[in-house]
């Protein structure tokens, strides 16, 4: 099972993940063993190479990796958002090709959708695909790609005849360049990067899904993943903050007494279990409503993720704050997932942007829009920032 | 308009630029629960927009990024059916009585039939695919 996989894997590179965040990559095999522990896309259909694991199990194992290396998790969450699109969007054809690719390690992807000017408001996209007789010719600037700088394929949102459409672009094709992003506050070793293209030639069959269907369906299915294993890997750190400060405070004597033996310390670690159960049950509803396939997925998996980003922020601020000094020295897993945590409440959706969707929700059968117009008017939940 | 059902109107239209085609589009039968479903589904999910059956609701502007994904998943599990790439097109989806007809068209042919070969038909039978694809 890729839980129980997932939990072996996590211990193994727990001691590395420090490293990896200073030195801003993770290791040149790491791809090929996730793939072999079978924690790639490890929800697609075994003839695709996946092991057809449900919501929960696909979820259970991000919590695990997340626990221990958000950029690890974070290579599984964009490898799942493409292979999501490609099963879900793809042709047969298409599924045939990449699929088993993605699954087995011998292509990590990327989704390049954020723009200069388009970070949240992703129908914003300029970059422009163009067809010609020998086939696409894709223009355009991608921002803060998530394994941009490794990725092998990237799956990138642009504009045909002014259609928001998405194209799959392997990253060899000449007039690809890609330039890495130094010194980001979290996610360090995502290899995250701002990638060009620049009248890139691409054949016809790599168009995923018609023009007109590139943001509503292709790339909101990217995102709708994202954010549901974001969300699993959020409750992982959380839960992670709270047992490193619980362990702290129960160890931690200052003068005669010991931390937990104030009530306040105690006061504080309540108030974070707390936190990390509720997300983890969010997480848990988004994995019932996804594996039951009804409409109500896509809202619960946007609650669950902003409620887990939110968990796992004020449940690492607080395990710093009983931490102290030690917990914010460069080699503190919690001062990392700090900084991890605070990205995660901007990408897959802003969280003002999921409390907009989650508001109009609320509204839904009573009479009438609420007055006015919209505040935050997008036509994808998707923001700024790394972590794509 | 006229060729509206009276029944199918969920809210007082007031806008006829959103009339997609009366004239070539389906008309669905009176007593339709392919359409009720569907009527009832949108009404919810887009609060005050017109419903008519031949009433575009992507062109009034309420539905927002979560809807498309929203409109798929229900039709799929409402109506045991399976949304393919081949079926993206908007005219499948803009009015009621477009998508009734499209998943009355879609019921139509049994799933391993000429044409689904590329997916649909290999896709419903393993019960895990839809997991993935939402899950």
């Amino acid at each position: 099972m890729a839980e129980a996989d997932g939990a072996l894997f996590a211990g193994s590179v727990r001691p590395h993940a420090a490293s990896w965040d200073r030195a801003g990559e993770l290791p040149s095999g790491i791809v090929r063993d996730l793939a072999r522990a079978g924690l790639l896309a490890c929800d697609l259909p075994t003839r695709y190479g996946g092991s057809a694991s449900p919501p929960l199990v696909l979820g259970r194992l991000c919590a695990e990796l997340g626990g221990v290396c958000s950029a690890l998790r974070s290579l599984v969450t964009v490898q799942g958002m493409v292979a999501a699109s490609v099963l879900r969007w793809g042709t047969e054809g298409q599924r045939a090709r990449w699929l088993p690719a993605l699954a087995g390690g011998d292509l990590l992807a990327g989704f390049a959708a954020t723009e200069d000017g388009a970070g949240t408001e992703l129908s914003a996209v300029a970059s422009t695909v163009r067809r010609d007789a020998a086939g696409l010719v894709l223009d355009g600037r991608k921002r803060w790609v998530t394994f941009g700088g490794r990725a092998g394929v990237l799956l990138v949102l642009a504009r045909l005849d002014g259609h928001p459409t998405t194209v799959l672009v392997e990253a060899d094709r000449p007039g690809v360049t890609t330039e890495p992003v130094h010194g980001l506050l979290g996610l360090r070793a995502a290899h995250v990067a701002h990638v060009g293209f620049d009248a890139v030639r691409v054949p016809e069959e790599n168009l995923l899904a018609p023009p007109g269907f590139g943001l509503s369906h292709v790339a909101a299915t990217a995102l709708d993943h994202g954010r549901y294993t974001v969300a699993w890997g959020c409750a992982g750190m959380a839960a992670a903050c709270v047992d490193h400060a619980s362990a702290h405070a129960a160890g931690r004597r200052q003068g005669e007494v010991l931390l937990s033996d104030h009530q306040v310390v105690r006061a504080r670690l309540g108030r974070a279990v707390v936190a990390t159960a509720a997300a983890r049950e969010l997480c848990a509803r988004a994995a019932a409503s996804r594996q039951d396939g009804g409409p109500e997925a896509l809202l619960d998996t946007v609650i669950a993720k902003y409620a887990a980003a939110r968990a796992a922020a004020t449940v690492s601020q607080d395990a710093l704050q009983l931490m102290g000094a030690v917990g914010c020295t460069a080699d503190s897993p919690v001062e990392r997932f700090f900084r991890d945590a605070r990205i995660t409440q901007l990408i897959e959706g802003a969280e003002q942007v999921a409390e907009v969707r989650i508001g109009e929700h609320a509204l839904r059968g009573h009479a009438g829009r609420p007055t006015g117009e919209r505040a935050v008017d997008d036509r994808a939940a998707a923001a700024d920032g790394p972590g794509r | 308009m006229d060729d509206r059902h009276p029944d199918s109107i969920a809210d007082p239209v007031t806008d006829t630029d959103t009339v997609a085609n009366p004239v070539t589009d389906p008309v669905p039968p009176p007593s339709d629960s392919v359409l009720d479903a569907l009527r009832s589904f949108l009404a919810s999910a887009l609060p005050g927009t017109a419903l008519g059956i031949h009433d575009d609701y992507f062109e009034q502007g309420n539905a927002n990024s979560l809807f498309a994904l929203e409109l798929v998943t229900f039709v799929e599990r409402e109506f045991s059916v399976v949304v393919e790439v081949e079926d993206l097109d908007l005219d499948n989806f803009r009015t009621l009585a477009r998508t009734a007809g499209f998943v009355r068209a879609k019921r139509a042919v049994p799933p391993s039939g000429p044409g689904r070969a590329d997916g649909p038909a290999d896709v419903s039978a393993d019960s895990s695919t839809h997991d993935s694809t939402h899950g």
